[in-house]
C-alpha cells in the first residue's frame, strides 16, 4: 500500500515535470498573478482570517488568502517543495485521505496549478516581485496615535519583501493573527541604520514587536520608532540611544515590554517610562539608571517586572537560612 | 503561554478573546509577583494583539548524564534520614519548596523555576536512558530516532540562518543526530565551549586573496559541471559552499568565542567545562540559536555518592544560578526555555559503597524560563522518593512540553523514510500545567 | 557529435534485442564452471544488456551514449575497489590502446586486493559489524568478514555461517553475529529478515503490522529461532565473577579474570537456542494468550514453511538456529536470491531495481521484472558468487553508460539509463583523498589482522608465547571454577613476568606487524583498516559513515561542516597545505605549467582539463605563480565533479 502511494506520486511528478518543461522552466511564478488566484478558487472557501466575531473560523487555523497568513502556517519550505506541507497535501494522489481540497468537497487543483505551486515553492515562495521603489512615500505627518487609529489590514507584500531584502526579519506574532507582525534584524543587526529601521513606518500599523538590539540605532532613528504607535515589545539593548531617544518614544503608550540594557539612558528618562501604564517588564542592566530611578519606576509601575542587576533577579529571600551565601 | 500555532486549540480561546476585546485576559496568576507572567489587565488591551507571553524562541537543554541523584538535588526527604543521607536540605526564595544544600544559589532563583519531581523512565542503563530522553523513544537495533533538536529543527527550521541552529556542547555526538531525519537537522557537535566552531576559520596556511581564488576557480569550474547536470543534489551541494562562506564572514560566527565575554561573566558561570558550555549556551540564544543542549557528565554515583554529588552541585549551582540569572537581566529568560533533564533518579538506599545505583522509576527534571511557571512544582515522589505519587512525567512528555513551549506541533507526525510514524514525544502529551 | 553518439548505443542495444529474439534463453553450461568459464560471463553480460535494451523499447526511452574513458575510469575504481585511481593508474589506462582495456581494468580490479577493502565496507555497513563488544575486542569477527571476502566465500555459505554459528568468537569470528547484539535477540532477528529477506517485520514486535500482513505472532515465531541462545559455560564466568570481588584479589589480577571472562566465555555461544519464546505478557490477540509459549515457525510465502514444535524439546529445538539458516538460504526461499541480486544491481549501477531494497512487500514490483528474474537465475547459476556476478554486471554495456544527467526522484521506479549522479560515500571520499596524499595506499593493512594477541593494559603480550586462540582453546578446556582461577592466576603471572615483550615468528610476526600498523601509520589508511566505525567526530563520521548501529546506516548527505573541513581542515592541512603531498609530487615532475595542469587534473578528476579549463589555470599560474599549485588543487577537490561519483 505504502509502494502504491510512491508509484502514484511518480506519475504525478512526472505530469509536473513535463507540464514544467511546456511552460518553460525558466518564466518566473508570480504569487499575484498565478498563486494567489489558485488559493482564492480552491482554498480561501475554508481558510479565509475571520474579520468579524460571526465568521466561521479557518479551517485548522490555517489562513491561505494572505501571504501573513499562509507565511505564517508552517506550510511553506521555501525552496524546497516537496517537504513543504502547501505542495503536498495538493499533489497526493487522487483518493488519499490528506488530499487537499478534500476529496468530496471540492475539486482538485489541476495539473498546471499543482505544478505552479511547486515551481513558485522551488523558487523561494516569495510574494513580491518587485523591490523598494514601487512602494510609496511614508507619509511625513505620521504620528503614533494615527498609527494607532489606523485598521491592521494585511500588511503590504512589496513592503515586507522591501525590509527583508533590506536584512529585516518579520514575522506574524502568531499564526492566527497574521496581520500583527514582528520586525528583528538577525544576523544583519551590526549594519542597520536610522535609514533602515525608517523603512519600518512602511508598515507602521502591522508592527506590533520590533528588535533593534546591537543596531546602530540613533536618538535620532528613535522618531521613527516612536510612531509605531502599536508596538507592545520594543529591544533596544546594547544600542548607543540615550534619554534623548527615549523622549521621542513618548507617545508609544501600548509598551508592555522594553529592553534597555546596555544603552545610555539615565534616570532622566524614567519619568517617560514610569508613564507607560501597560508595562510589565523593563530591562535596564548596564545603565546609568541609579536606585533613585529605580524607586521612582518601581512605585509608579508597582506591577511591573523592574530588572536592573542581578540583586533584582530573585524573588522574596526573608525565608532563605543564610541570603548572604547568595551575593555572586 | 506558548507560541500559538495552527495546532494549539488554545488559540481559538484568546483568538476569541482578542476580538471581542475580552479586558480581562487572564493568562494565570503566578506564585509570586515578580515574575514575568503576571498579567496587568486594562481597557486598552484590545488595540493590540495578545503579547506573545513567554513564548520561547530558544532552548538551553542541560544534560545531566550518567543518572541524578533526585534525593541529593531536587527532591530532598528531610523528614527520614535513612534515604536522605547526610545531604543537607534547604529553602528556597519559593515558600513550601526544599532543595539540597548542596544548591544554595539554585534555591535563590526557585522562583523561575518548575520542579518536575514525578519523572519515570523505564530505561535503567545509561545509553539506554540518555537514548529515551534525548529521542522520546526506546533504542532499537533498526531505526535511529532523531535527538529532540532535531525534530525542533525539523518543526520549526533555523531562525538565524547564517549559524547553525541546533549545537550541543560537550556530550555524545549521538545526542545530536538527525537520525532518520537525516544530517540536515542534526546538532553541530562542539567538543569543547573554548574551542568554537571546527574549522570555521580559514587556515593560517591559506592567504586571503588565495582562499578567495580557490572559490573562484572552484566556482568557475563548477559552471561546466551544474550546467551538464542541472539536479538539486548539485544545487543543494553548491549552496553549501555559499552557506560555509556566509559561516565564515557571519558576525554571528563571534557567538562561538568565549573570548568576547568579561572575566567576571566567566566567573559568574564557573570557571569549567559545564559552566562555560552554559555561557556558551547565552551567547548562542543571544544570535537566535534554536536549540543549545550542554552535557555535565560524572553523575554516576554508585561510590561515594555524597562526596561526589557535592562536587558535582558545586558545578551545576554556580552554572544554572548564573544562566538563569543572565538570561534574566539581559531580558531573554521569558524567551529561552532552560531545561535540565538525566536519564534517571538513584536508589533511595544507600548501598554498601555509600553510593547510589540506578533507579529509573522516579526523578527530578527541571524547566525554567519560556513561560514556564516560576516556584512551582509539578508531580510528587513518596516519603521515601521511591515512587511516583502523582503528577508522572515521561521522558517523552518532557519533550513534548519543551515542544508546546517553543510552540511547535506535538502531534505533527514526520514519517521515517521506510513510513514509520513518529512524533516528538512518541505521541506524549504536553505536560500544559507547567505553563504560566 | 553527441547524436551520433546516442544512435549508436541505440542500435547497440537494438541489435541485442533483435538477437535475443534467437537466441532466447543462454544454454546452460554445467553449474560447477559457470563462475570461472569467461564465455558463460560474457553471455550472461549481454544477456544484461539485451534484457536492459528490451525495456528501452518498451519504455520507449531513448539509451544514453557510452561513457568517455576517464568517466568509465573514475567509476569503475570507484565502484569496484572504492577509491579513485591514481595518477599512474590512470595514465596507464588512459593510454592503454588495447580495446579490451575496460575489460581489462575490471579484471583487474575485482582481483585487487583494493576490492576486498571496498567490499568490506559494505559488508560492514549492512552487518553493522563493529570492532568493539560491549567489553571485549570484536576483532575476530571482522577478520572473518573479510576473509570471507579475501576467499571470496559465496554469499550463501557465508549467510548460513552467520546465521547458524555457534562456538567461541576466537574459533569462529561469525559468532560475532550474535553476540554484537547481546541483550537484543528480537532485533536481531528484525535484521536478519530485513537484510537477507529484504522484509520488514519489526513494527509487528509490538502490534500487528499497519500495512503489511505480519502480524505480531509471525514475529514471536520468527523470534523463537533464534530465543534461548546462550553463552558457552556461563556457570565457570559467573565462579571468575565472584573470585575478583573477593578481599585480597589485586586489581591486574581482575583486569586478567575480567579478559578472560569477557573474551572467552562472553564471546561465545553454546548451543542452537530453545526454538520457542513466550508471548508478550500484554499479547492482545486472539491467535494466542499472554505469556504463552510458541513455537518457532517460519514466515509463510517464503518457501516451505518449517516449525519448532513446542513439546518436542529434545529432538527439534536443538536444531533450530541450523533449520532457520537452512530454510533462510534455501533454494525454495526465492525472496533471498531476489534480495541479494538487486543489491548487488544497485552496487553496480546505483539504483535497484526496485527500492528500498529491505522493503519487498507483496505490492512491490521490479522496474524491469525480466531483468530481476534473470538475475536471481544468473546468481543461482553462479553458486552465488559475488565476485563472479559483479563482474558479468561490471563488463555489461549498462554499466558503460553515461551519467544520467537527470535527477531521478527517490523511490520511484527507475528504468536503468545510465548512473545516477552520487555523492561519494564517507569511505571513497576518505581513501581517495588519500590516494592524493601517499603511494601505495592500498598495501595497508590494520584492523582485523590485529589479529590474535592478547592484549592487556592495552598492549599486546606474551607475543609469539600464546594468542587468544591459544587461550581460548585452554580455557574452554576446563570444566571446573578451580581449574579456570589457577588457570587465571598463572596467566597474570606469566604476563607479568613478559614485561618485555618478545618476538615470534611466522604468522604472529604478521599478526605484530599489524598491530604495529596503527602506530606507524596512524589513520592514513584506507578506511576499511580503520577501526569500526570510527569515533564521533572523526572526518569519515563527519562524512557520513556508519555508526553501525542500524543497517545501512551509511549517509551520503552533504552538510556544512563537511565544507568546512574542506576549505579549512583536514583537506586542507593534509592536503592542500601539504607539500608532501602526492598530488604536488607528481605535479612538480611537469615540466610546464601546462604539463602541472595537466597532472593535477588527472590525479583529482582523472581527465585531461578542457581548453576552458587549461586557460582559466594557465591565467592562475601565471598571475599567481607561488601558490597556484595549491589554489589549483583545492579549487579541484571543492567542486561537485569530485565529490560526485557519475
Amino acid at each position: 500500500m505504502m509502494l502504491n502511494i510512491s508509484f502514484r506520486n511518480l506519475s504525478i511528478s512526472f505530469t509536473v515535470l513535463m507540464f514544467l518543461q511546456l511552460i518553460g522552466l525558466g518564466q518566473d511564478v508570480d504569487y499575484k498573478k498565478h498563486i494567489a488566484p489558485i488559493m482564492a478558487s480552491k482554498c480561501n472557501s475554508c481558510h479565509t482570517a475571520k474579520k468579524k466575531e460571526s465568521d466561521k473560523k479557518p479551517k485548522a487555523g490555517l489562513v491561505l488568502n494572505t501571504p501573513t497568513g499562509i507565511r505564517s502556517g508552517r506550510v511553506l519550505e521555501p525552496g524546497d517543495a516537496s517537504n513543504s506541507e502547501l505542495y503536498i497535501r495538493v499533489s497526493l494522489p487522487k483518493n488519499a485521505d490528506d488530499l487537499m481540497p478534500p476529496p468530496d468537497d471540492g475539486s482538485p487543483l489541476s495539473t498546471k496549478e499543482v505544478a505552479l505551486i511547486k515551481k513558485w515553492i522551488d523558487d523561494g515562495a516569495k510574494f513580491s516581485s518587485g523591490s523598494g521603489g514601487s512602494l510609496g512615500k511614508i507619509p511625513a505627518d505620521l504620528d503614533a496615535r494615527k498609527v494607532k487609529s489606523m485598521p491592521a489590514r494585511e500588511p503590504n507584500a512589496d513592503a515586507i519583501a522591501y525590509l527583508e531584502d533590506l536584512g529585516a526579519t518579520i514575522n506574524p506574532v502568531s499564526a492566527t493573527l497574521p496581520e500583527y507582525l514582528s520586525v528583528e534584524w538577525i544576523s544583519t543587526y551590526y549594519k542597520i541604520t536610522d535609514k533602515e529601521i525608517e523603512q519600518i513606518l512602511h508598515i507602521a500599523a502591522n508592527v506590533v514587536e520590533a528588535d533593534l538590539s546591537r543596531t546602530k540605532v540613533t536618538n535620532e532613528g528613535l522618531k521613527h520608532v516612536g510612531k509605531l504607535g502599536r508596538l507592545t515589545h520594543l529591544n533596544l539593548n546594547r544600542t548607543e540611544i540615550g534619554d534623548k531617544g527615549i523622549e521621542a518614544l513618548a507617545d508609544l503608550q501600548s509598551l508592555e515590554w522594553l529592553n534597555l540594557y546596555g544603552t545610555k539612558v539615565t534616570d532622566a528618562s524614567m519619568p517617560i517610562i514610569a508613564k507607560y501604564r501597560d508595562l510589565k517588564a523593563v530591562y535596564l542592566w548596564n545603565t546609568a539608571v541609579t536606585s533613585n530611578g529605580l524607586s521612582t519606576l518601581r512605585k509608579a509601575l508597582p506591577e511591573a517586572k523592574i530588572v536592573r542587576d542581578t540583586d533584582d533577579r530573585a524573588g522574596r529571600f526573608d525565608n532563605l537560612d543564610d541570603p548572604g551565601k547568595f551575593d555572586f | 503561554m506558548p507560541d500559538k500555532t495552527i495546532f494549539n486549540k488554545s488559540d481559538e480561546v484568546s483568538r476569541r478573546q482578542f476580538m471581542i476585546g475580552a479586558a480581562k485576559n487572564c493568562l494565570g496568576v503566578s506564585v509570586l509577583p515578580m515574575l514575568g507572567a503576571t498579567v496587568a489587565t486594562n481597557d486598552t488591551f484590545a488595540a493590540a494583539p495578545p503579547m506573545r507571553r513567554g513564548a520561547a524562541k530558544s532552548v538551553i537543554f542541560l544534560n545531566m548524564s550518567g543518572g541524578m541523584s533526585h534525593l541529593d538535588t531536587f527532591d530532598p526527604k528531610p523528614q527520614n534520614q535513612e534515604v536522605q543521607g547526610p545531604t543537607p536540605v534547604i529553602n528556597t526564595s519559593v515558600d513550601g519548596i526544599q532543595i539540597s544544600g548542596f544548591l544554595p544559589k539554585t534555591a535563590a532563583m526557585m522562583n523561575y523555576i518548575t520542579l518536575f519531581r514525578g519523572m519515570r523512565t523505564n530505561q535503567g542503563a545509561h545509553e539506554q536512558g540518555q537514548y529515551l530522553l534525548h529521542r522520546s523513544y526506546p533504542m532499537r537495533g533498526t531505526i535511529v530516532h532523531p535527538a529532540l533538536g532535531a525534530w525542533v529543527m525539523r518543526l520549526s527550521g533555523r531562525r538565524n540562518t547564517t549559524i547553525p541552529g541546533f549545537v550541543s556542547v560537550g556530550g555524545s555526538a549521538e545526542n545530536a543526530t538527525g537520525g532518520f531525519m537525516g544530517a540536515k537537522y542534526g546538532g553541530v557537535p562542539l567538543g569543547n565551549a573554548n574551542d568554537g566552531l571546527k574549522d570555521s576559520k580559514r587556515a593560517h596556511s591559506v592567504s586571503e586573496p588565495d582562499f578567495n581564488r580557490r572559490l573562484e576557480l572552484a566556482d568557475k569550474m563548477n559552471t561546466t559541471f551544474h550546467g551538464k547536470f542541472k539536479q538539486k543534489q548539485i544545487k543543494t551541494y553548491h549552496g553549501l559552499y555559499d552557506e560555509a562562506i556566509k559561516l565564515m564572514t557571519s558576525e554571528d560566527l563571534k557567538a562561538f568565542d568565549l573570548n568576547h565575554e568579561d572575566i567576571k561573566i566567566r566567573d559568574l558561570y564557573g570557571q569549567n567545562g559545564f559552566g562555560q558550555g552554559c555561557l556558551l549556551a547565552r551567547r548562542l540564544v543571544e544570535h537566535q540559536v534554536r536549540f543549545i543542549e550542554v552535557s555535565m557528565g560524572g553523575w554516576d554515583t554508585h561510590n561515594d555518592n555524597f562526596v561526589s554529588v557535592e562536587s558535582k552541585c558545586q558545578i551545576l549551582d554556580t552554572a544554572l544560578a548564573g544562566l538563569i540569572s543572565d538570561l534574566e537581566r539581559r531580558g531573554l529568560l521569558d524567551s529561552t526555555l532552560v531545561a535540565l533533564g538525566t536519564e534517571f533518579g538513584r536508589t533511595p538506599e544507600i548501598n554498601d559503597n555509600t553510593g547510589r545505583d540506578h533507579f529509573p522509576r522516579a526523578f527530578t527534571c527541571l524547566m525554567a524560563g519560556g513561560g514556564v511557571k516560576g516556584g512551582f512544582v509539578h508531580g510528587e515522589t513518596d516519603r521515601k522518593a521511591h515512587t511516583v505519587k502523582e503528577g508522572i512525567v515521561t521522558p517523552g512528555m518532557f519533550n513534548a512540553t519543551i515542544g508546546h513551549a517553543l510552540g511547535l506541533p506535538t502531534e505533527k507526525v514526520v514519517n521515517s523514510p521506510s513510513g514509520r510514524p513518529f512524533t516528538i514525544g512518541d505521541e506524549a502529551k504536553p505536560v500544559k500545567e507547567v505553563f504560566a | 557529435m553527441k547524436q551520433i553518439r546516442i544512435s549508436t548505443a541505440l542500435a547497440f542495444f537494438t541489435a541485442f534485442f533483435i538477437l535475443d529474439a534467437s537466441s532466447q534463453l543462454a544454454q546452460r553450461a554445467g553449474s560447477v564452471s559457470k563462475s570461472q568459464s569467461v564465455e558463460f560471463q560474457i553471455e550472461s553480460s549481454k544477456k544484461i544488456d539485451r534484457l536492459v535494451g528490451a525495456d528501452f523499447r518498451k519504455k520507449q526511452i531513448r539509451p544514453l551514449g557510452k561513457a568517455t574513458d576517464s568517466e568509465f575510469l573514475r567509476r569503475a575504481y570507484l565502484n569496484v575497489i572504492g577509491r579513485i585511481p591514481s595518477y599512474e593508474e590512470s595514465v596507464e589506462f588512459l593510454n592503454d590502446e588495447d580495446p579490451e582495456k575496460r575489460n581489462k581494468l575490471i579484471e583487474l580490479l575485482l582481483s585487487s586486493y583494493g576490492y576486498n577493502m571496498h567490499m568490506f565496507n559494505w559488508w560492514a555497513d549492512l552487518l553493522r559489524a563493529t570492532d568493539t563488544f560491549q567489553n571485549t575486542s570484536g576483532a575476530p569477527y571482522i577478520k572473518w568478514i573479510k576473509d570471507s571476502i579475501a576467499e571470496n566465500k559465496s554469499y550463501k555459505t557465508m549467510v548460513h555461517q552467520l546465521v547458524a554459528a555457534t562456538g567461541g568468537g576466537w574459533q569462529n569470528g561469525a559468532v560475532g553475529y550474535y553476540v554484537r547484539d547481546k541483550g537484543m535477540l528480537k532485533d536481531n532477528m528484525a535484521n536478519t529478515t530485513r537484510i537477507f529477506l529484504g522484509t520488514r517485520i519489526e513494527c509487528a514486535q509490538c502490534h500487528n503490522h499497519p500495512f503489511d500482513s505480519w502480524k505480531q505472532m509471525d514475529f514471536y515465531q520468527m523470534a523463537a529461532f533464534t530465543n534461548g541462545i546462550k553463552t558457552s559455560k556461563n556457570h565457570l564466568a559467573e565462579y571468575l565473577e565472584d573470585k575478583e570481588d573477593m578481599d585480597g584479589v589485586s586489581r591486574g589480577l581482575r583486569d586478567v579474570s575480567r579478559l578472560v571472562r569477557y573474551a572467552v566465555y562472553d564471546f561465545s555461544i553454546s548451543d542452537s537456542g530453545t526454538g520457542t519464546i513466550k508471548l508478550p505478557k500484554d499479547y492482545k490477540y486472539r491467535d494466542g494468550e499472554p505469556g504463552e509459549r510458541v513455537g518457532a515457525k517460519s514466515l509463510s510465502h517464503f518457501g516451505k514453511t518449517i516449525k519448532v514444535s513446542t513439546r518436542s524439546k529434545s529432538t527439534d529445538s536443538g536444531k533450530a538456529r541450523q533449520k532457520f539458516a537452512d530454510w533462510l538460504v534455501s533454494s525454495d526461499n526465492p525472496r533471498f536470491t531476489k534480495v541479494i541480486a538487486n543489491r548487488m544491481w544497485k552496487r553496480v549501477m546505483g539504483t535497484g531495481l526496485f527500492e528500498p531494497l529491505d522493503n519487498f512487500s507483496s505490492a512491490s514490483e521490479p522496474s524491469n521484472p525480466s531483468l530481476m528474474s534473470y538475475l536471481e537465475e544468473l546468481l543461482v547459476d553462479l553458486d552465488y558468487d559475488l565476485k563472479a556476478f559483479q563482474k558479468v554486471l561490471y563488463k555489461s554495456y549498462a554499466f558503460q553508460l553515461s551519467p544520467n544527467t537527470i535527477q531521478h526522484p527517490d523511490r520511484t521506479a527507475y528504468h536503468f539509463n545510465g548512473r545516477q549522479l552520487k555523492r561519494l560515500s564517507a569511505e571513497q571520499i576518505w581513501d581517495s583523498l588519500l590516494t592524493l596524499k601517499i603511494d601505495k595506499l592500498d598495501q595497508r593493512k590494520g584492523n582485523g589482522y590485529g589479529g590474535d594477541a592478547i592484549i592487556y593494559g592495552g598492549r599486546p603480550v606474551l607475543v609469539g608465547k600464546k594468542s587468544m586462540k591459544d587461550l581460548y582453546n585452554d580455557v574452554m578446556a576446563f570444566d571446573t571454577g578451580g581449574e579456570v582461577w589457577d588457570y587465571t592466576k598463572k596467566l597474570h603471572d606469566q604476563i607479568n613476568a613478559d614485561k618485555g615483550g618478545s618476538k615470534g615468528g611466522g604468522e604472529k610476526m604478521e599478526m605484530m606487524m599489524a598491530y604495529n600498523a596503527s602506530k606507524k601509520y596512524g589513520d592514513e589508511m584506507r578506511a576499511s583498516e580503520l577501526k569500526s566505525p570510527m569515533p564521533n567526530g572523526h572526518f569519515l563520521r563527519q562524512f557520513g559513515q556508519s555508526n553501525r548501529e542500524v543497517i545501512e546506516n551509511s549517509s551520503t548527505d552533504s552538510d556544512v561542516t563537511q565544507v568546512l573541513s574542506i576549505l579549512n581542515g583536514h583537506v586542507e592541512r593534509h592536503i592542500t597545505a601539504n607539500g608532501s603531498a602526492k598530488v604536488f609530487r607528481v605535479m612538480k615532475k611537469g615540466k610546464t605549467d601546462k604539463e602541472k595542469i595537466n597532472r593535477a587534473f588527472i590525479s583529482i578528476l582523472s581527465r585531461l582539463p578542457t581548453t576552458l579549463e587549461k586557460e582559466i589555470f594557465i591565467e592562475e599560474f601565471k598571475s599567481n605563480g607561488a601558490s597556484a599549485p595549491e589554489n589549483m588543487v583545492s579549487a579541484l577537490i571543492s567542486t561537485a565533479e569530485f565529490m560526485f561519483v557519475q
